[in-house]
């Protein structure tokens, strides 16, 4: 009978624990909201801007990233990551691509593909990572290895959200391929959300890259 | 003769010193002069590549050269082929020596970063026309090729390699011909487009056909080498030069070889 009335407990018990514990964890964690203003640049050409932590590290996401190769893009063209993570590269267009980058903190080099072919690379070290196609000087894409999963992408009304930061001081940065980084020091306490506001300047016209081989590309493509 | 290639290699090594350009761009594909590598071309990727190399003052004579030229094509994420041709060039002429047809097997992902050891077996059919280590056995008789390698380290760094190879004539009338080659080197890259390799081969040939068996004493061939290499990379291009020296009295006593290739 004590056994019985024991087990009933837990059974009793256990949503109630269940239902706590993920608010007490979002309570040991605080989160950086706010607005970003875009200016130097039309709303259709303005480029994603990325708002990340840095002062701490974190376990990577256990689910693998994805960037398609879709209508000679790559979508999407701004891909922050957790150090660790795999970015699946996939191509859904019918001709072929060849994906590479020759980024110091992530070289590589996908070959010839064409869909349905997905390739998958995992990048260990932080860093900006340049993603272009061999054959198509037109694709240009951005993956960022982030030491944590504190980053966030502004919308298109530059609103943007980061969740379950471990309260302490930090470096916070905005980054976009058209503008400087930005920096400022935030202190993230738990419960109450930090608002921080920038404004950033999208006036860099982005450099025309080489293909794989370090040359000009050749003029049109063929494939 | 032994002070004058000892200069010869001390110049070529200021040479390499002295034209260190850092510039960001990767290095030469084939580090190495006879012993093969793991490195091979992604899918779709294409090169035409050439060497350059010689024989020279063998135990029969001053020896020959060799021009050796092909296409190589990416055909999967790990397999290469490859449809060389050679001339040699001899005392008792120039003329077609052989065609091949092979094939490098890659047995790891070439963008798995975290890897230091990489395999590689290569297969190859070489049809003969007339090649001077056939004569006196049927001049057309085929052979075929198949290497196993290793290689440790940064493939596209400081590695070093081990090539453990076999060639057999399909001639098993009579006298065969079988030749056992072993390749170990290291390369080390000293800049972005400049690396310093050190090499041994050696080959050991077997079954009695004439080019196996020494003329006057009747032993078989056994040649041991040893040298060094310059390779260098920018862009599309990349180039290996250098030339292994004959260990024993009876080995030829240089083979130099130059290869570089362009890809297309």
């Amino acid at each position: 009978m004590i056994r019985g009335t024991l087990s009933s407990l837990v059974v009793c018990l256990t949503p109630l624990v269940v239902c706590l514990t993920p608010a007490r964890a979002a309570e040991k964690n605080g989160a950086v909201n706010g607005i970003v203003k875009v200016r130097g640049v039309t709303t259709a050409e303005a480029a994603p801007v990325v708002l990340y932590l840095t002062g701490f590290t974190e376990e990577p996401d256990k689910a693998s990233a994805r960037i398609t190769q879709r209508d000679k893009k790559f979508v999407p063209d701004v891909m922050p990551i957790t150090v660790g993570q795999t970015v699946d590269f996939a191509n859904e267009d019918t001709i072929w691509h060849n994906v590479f980058s020759i980024s110091k903190a992530r070289a590589f080099d996908l070959g010839m593909t064409k869909k349905p072919d997905t390739k998958a690379i995992t990048f260990t070290k932080t860093g900006v990572i340049d993603v272009y196609c061999n054959i198509h000087p037109e694709m240009v894409g951005t993956v960022l290895v982030l030491p944590n999963r504190a980053f966030a992408i502004a919308d298109k009304d530059g609103r943007y959200r980061i969740q379950n930061v471990p309260p302490g001081d930090y470096k916070m940065f905005a980054w976009s391929k058209r503008s400087d980084v930005q920096s400022k020091p935030v202190t993230v306490t738990a419960g109450e959300p930090l608002k921080v506001d920038w404004e950033v300047v999208q006036d860099k016209v982005p450099d025309k890259h080489k293909d794989k081989y370090g040359k000009d590309y050749k003029g049109g493509a063929k494939y | 003769m032994h002070a004058r290639r000892s200069v010869s290699w001390l110049a070529l090594l200021v040479l390499a010193v002295v034209c260190l350009t850092p510039a960001a761009a990767h290095a030469g594909r084939r580090a190495f002069l006879f012993t093969w590598d793991t490195e091979a071309l992604n899918k779709g990727d294409v090169e035409i590549e050439q060497w350059l190399w010689g024989r020279i003052l063998t135990e029969n004579g001053p020896g020959a050269g060799w021009i050796w030229f092909s296409p190589i094509y990416g055909l999967t994420d790990h397999i290469e082929i490859a449809f060389p041709w050679e001339v040699v060039v001899s005392p008792a002429g120039t003329r077609l020596a052989d065609f091949t047809a092979e094939m490098r097997i890659r047995a790891y992902d070439v963008n798995d970063e975290e890897r230091l050891v990489r395999n590689l077996i290569r297969i190859a059919y070489q049809q003969n026309f007339s090649h001077p280590d056939n004569a006196q056995m049927m001049q057309f008789t085929p052979w075929v090729q198949l290497n196993v390698v290793t290689s440790i380290g940064d493939i596209k760094g400081s590695h070093g390699s081990l090539d453990v190879g076999g060639l057999l004539a399909l001639h098993f009338v009579g006298t065969m011909a079988f030749r056992q080659t072993v390749g170990l080197a290291y390369t080390h890259k000293i800049a972005d487009e400049w690396r310093l390799t050190a090499e041994y081969y050696h080959e050991l040939n077997f079954g009695g056909a004439p080019s196996t068996v020494r003329p006057v004493t009747g032993e078989n061939v056994y040649n041991f080498f040893a040298g060094p290499s310059v390779g260098f990379s920018r862009g599309r291009v990349w180039a290996t030069v250098g030339a292994l020296l004959g260990l024993t009295p009876a080995s030829p006593r240089i083979m130099p070889r130059l290869l570089f290739a362009i890809a297309i």
